[in-house]
């Protein structure tokens, strides 16, 4: 059975890079005793896999790891036990089967969304959507030969403010709320987007002014070509090749 | 959130912050409102050096274990952030609460190894706590050190308010107790000490003094308040089976050294190679029951989710029931890919049976620590190993698979000539042609032998049978390396055999530490001004600034290091009572340079004086 798990990630664990957040879920699932499959050879490891790595800094309500367990189990237990094991700033939202096996976390990824706290007020209204209307936002990208020019006004689905609690033991603030392309095809780095915005705004963005939390991970249902979250997407795609046969 | 000690400016530009966050899984936090002491325990070394002690796991687990202790870690930040602490004045803090450690009532450090006293100085430093024990006031922590290196605290002496010499599990509950009687009464500090150096095992320097002849060794060495010993005995604890042993050791979030749950088998070793201090301080053996340490591996794998487990011991083969441990480790939890593994092991047949269970047998390799090319040497430092039996050990493992083999010397122990030296390449070539004699080439597999010789260079430690021999200056040392590298290269299989060897200036600075006296406190001091930190770390270690220090002191190397002791020198150290006599050491120094072997404790008592703890090897059956 391959599983989804969902979980957030907080606190004084956005200093606990990608690679340590999967040693870390390795043990876990280790001391939560869950079925999960290894690799065969000396020196076997488990299979699981992870949705794109979140950055040294940020926190997130969104992360998924994909499992793949010898024996099936009910999602509501695999919850508790992981959950039992977790640490203050790791916490365990939710699990569901994926029904294709063949899907994986870090694969079906096409767009993410966040949330940006600002140190101060530094945007109003009228500067996100003039910076919008634009129909092309330039950027260099530094390539192998050396650099080009790149339109990122595409790779921005969504960009409004709203209000919200940045921490999950925060007061509720203003908020930057953003959802971008992602992945292996296209991908759009938060810190980027606001270094461009900052300068259209006429702004100095200086280091650490902004804090940037995911807030979930979006993949494409190939149905209906939406995007759906990777918990959504799961249980989606069986559906097609149910009405396919 | 928790609140953390430092900004996000700060971590977000230092080298992995994982390391200053604390919140591992099992670290233990408390109200502090609801304890009456809160301890802090130092590794003066970066966090995954640290993280990885065994010592400090068992102290912090026993010490959580008291409801009104909270005991909380530190480590030596980083170089880089050792510098933005500095400029900013962020006070050290413990990694639990992420409070600072001035407002801590104790600030234990565990020294392990001599090359991180500067690092020792660091953490006091950067917690904003006088360096010197004379300068701190009532507020300020008491500063205590324990760990091997202080079987001499006399180079750190001015810098700890007391030392613990021995055994953790013994006296801290009674040492709490008395600080918190005294507390409550409203006494002061200098009341606690004096209460305190009546404890067993603690010694309290600023209540002793030193005179020196004037060739500069000691003349006297007396305490100067009456309630001070003249003798202080290491503490130990004689029953290994019902004391503290963490079930929920902590798993840091960064790879720590030791990535592995560690299960110590047993304390103390029989072995008693001359060189070695382990074996004289942590006398007599003493194992722990396999039912104890089934229980306690299981529960330690489950709470933590490792990989991996580690048997540690001085000497795992000399484990009594080995065999029936390591079967049922691997029976219970080989399949669910857990791993053991097991330094320290005599390579015979069944060791290398085990290994094949546990190994990549073409990726591992099987080790011997020689430590003497020659058998002469080997015999001086009674070494219980001859080259038959490490010729039949790499015979074993080459027809059992494998093709790598490590070899571990030392240079410039005494007695040593140039032949024994060069006796190092001729042992790695009769490895290798043992290799090609034994395997036929259709079974290589396209595979070498593959010999790799390591040497580090002899430092005479405090109650070691050697603890009267000279070291030779850096330059000898390097001359001896090279004799034998020079020998590899004529050797018929020179390109199967790799030799490496230590670096030789800090070979000679260990040593001078080693068997420093309280004199050499400046050394340190200075040297520590000067810029030396993280001296065991060879990017950062800077001879100049000690040698500088040294001179500037008026002490010398000649003196400290390149002279041979005569038996009736008395030591700094000598006030400390291991158990082990100085007349049996010197029985012993006399055999050495006789070329004589002694019997290991399971062969023949020799009477060390560590039967004076009523246990362990010395009251076994055969004894
Ligand atoms: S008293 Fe004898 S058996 Fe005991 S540690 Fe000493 S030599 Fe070994």
């Amino acid at each position: 059975m391959k599983v989804r798990i969902k979980f957030e990630k907080y606190g004084a664990l956005k200093y606990i890079g990608h690679l340590d957040v999967m040693r870390f879920f390795q043990k876990a699932n280790r001391r939560a005793n869950l079925p999960v499959a290894m690799s065969k050879g000396y020196s076997p490891h488990q299979l699981l896999t992870f949705s794109n790595p979140l950055g040294l800094g940020m926190i997130s309500e969104g992360e998924y790891m994909d499992l793949e367990l010898t024996k099936d189990m009910d999602c509501k237990e695999i919850i508790d036990r992981l959950q039992e094991v977790m640490v203050e700033g790791m916490h365990i939202l939710d699990a569901c089967p994926i029904l294709d096996e063949k899907q994986n976390a870090m694969a079906s990824i096409r767009a993410c969304d966040y949330e940006i706290s600002f140190e101060e007020k530094v945007f109003e209204e009228e500067t996100l959507l003039g910076f919008l209307k634009q129909e092309e936002i330039l950027v260099k990208k530094k390539t192998k030969k050396g650099e080009t020019k790149v339109n990122i006004r595409p790779m921005i689905y969504e960009m409004y403010f709203t209000r919200g609690n940045f921490e999950p033991d925060g007061s509720e603030e203003e908020l930057l709320y953003l959802k971008l392309a992602s992945g292996s095809e296209q991908n759009l780095k938060v810190d980027l987007l606001l270094e461009t915005l900052y300068a259209f705004a006429g702004k100095e963005c200086r280091p650490y002014s902004y804090h940037i939390k995911r807030k979930d991970c979006f993949g494409k249902d190939p149905n209906t070509q939406e995007l759906v979250n990777l918990f959504e997407l799961a249980s989606r795609i069986k559906k097609k090749e149910e009405e396919n046969s | 959130m928790k609140k953390l000690a430092l900004p996000e400016e700060i971590l977000m530009a230092v080298d992995k912050p994982a390391r200053y966050i604390g919140q591992e899984v099992n670290s233990i936090t408390k109200n502090k409102e609801e304890v009456d002491i809160r301890f802090c325990m130092c590794f003066p070394d970066v966090y995954e050096i640290g993280m990885s002690h065994l010592g400090i796991q068992i102290l912090y687990d026993m010490l959580n274990q008291f409801s009104d202790v909270w005991c909380e870690r530190t480590y030596s930040p980083w170089v880089d952030l050792d510098s933005l602490m500095r400029e900013k004045k962020i006070p050290l803090f413990a990694l639990e609460s992420q409070d600072p450690i001035k407002e801590f009532d104790f600030l234990g450090i565990t020294i392990q190894y001599e090359m991180a006293y500067t690092n020792i100085l660091q953490v006091l430093d950067l917690s904003q706590i006088p360096i010197f024990s004379k300068d701190r006031g009532e507020e300020d922590p008491i500063v205590i050190g324990g760990g091997p290196c202080v079987y001499n605290p006399e180079p750190l002496a001015p810098f700890f308010d007391l030392f613990y010499i021995g055994e953790g599990e013994t006296q801290y509950r009674r040492l709490l107790d008395l600080y918190k009687e005294n507390k409550a009464q409203g006494r002061s500090k200098q009341d606690f000490l004096k209460k305190a150096c009546q404890i067993p095992g603690i010694y309290v320097p600023s209540f002793y003094q030193c005179e020196y002849k004037e060739d500069g060794t000691l003349k006297a060495f007396y305490p100067i308040v009456e309630e001070a010993p003249k003798k202080i005995r290491k503490e130990i604890q004689m029953e290994l089976n019902e004391t503290y042993y963490p079930e929920k050791p902590l798993v840091p979030y960064i790879k720590a050294t030791q990535d592995r749950v560690m299960l110590e088998i047993q304390r103390g070793c029989i072995r008693n190679c001359r060189f070695c201090q382990a074996g004289q301080i942590y006398k007599p053996v003493r194992e722990r029951s396999v039912e104890f340490l089934k229980d306690k591996a299981s529960k330690m794998i489950a709470n933590t989710g490792y990989e991996e487990i580690s048997l540690m011991s001085l000497s795992s083969s000399d484990y009594t029931h080995l065999n029936e441990l390591v079967s049922y480790l691997i029976e219970n939890y080989h399949e669910k890919g857990v791993n053991v593994s097991l330094p320290s092991l005599r390579i015979d047949a069944f060791s290398l049976d085990i290994m094949s269970k546990v190994q990549d047998i073409r990726k591992s390799s099987v080790t011997f620590a020689a430590e003497g090319g020659s058998q002469k040497i080997r015999d001086v430092i009674n070494k219980g190993i001859n080259e038959e039996v490490i010729l039949k050990g790499c015979h074993d493992a080459f027809l059992g698979g494998w093709n790598k083999v490590k070899l571990y010397f030392m240079l410039g122990l005494p007695m040593e000539e140039d032949e024994d030296c060069k006796d190092i390449a001729h042992l790695s070539e009769k490895i290798c042609e043992l290799y090609y004699e034994l395997i036929p080439k259709e079974n290589r597999k396209g595979q070498k032998a593959s010999v790799t010789a390591s040497a580090s260079f002899f430092i005479p430690k405090p109650f070691t049978a050697l603890q009267w021999a000279r070291m030779y200056p850096a330059e000898e040392y390097s001359r001896r390396a090279y004799l034998v590298n020079d020998e590899v290269k004529k050797m018929l299989n020179h390109k199967s055999i790799r030799f490496q060897w230590h670096s030789s200036d800090v070979s000679v600075l260990e040593g001078l530490l080693a068997r420093g006296d309280r004199k050499i406190a400046e050394v340190i001091y200075k040297a520590y001004k000067k810029g030396a930190i993280y001296d065991a770390w060879t990017e950062y270690f800077h001879n100049e600034y000690w040698m500088e220090a040294l001179e500037e002191c008026g002490l010398s190397l000649d003196f400290y290091c390149y002279r041979e002791r005569e038996t009736d020198e008395l030591f700094p150290w000598d006030f400390i009572d291991p158990g082990v006599q100085k007349s049996y050491l010197i029985r012993e120094w006399n055999r050495a340079r006789k070329g004589l072997v002694t019997p290991n404790c399971r062969q023949l008592c020799t009477n060390c004086g560590a039967k004076i703890f009523g246990g362990g090897v010395c009251f076994e059956s055969k004894n």
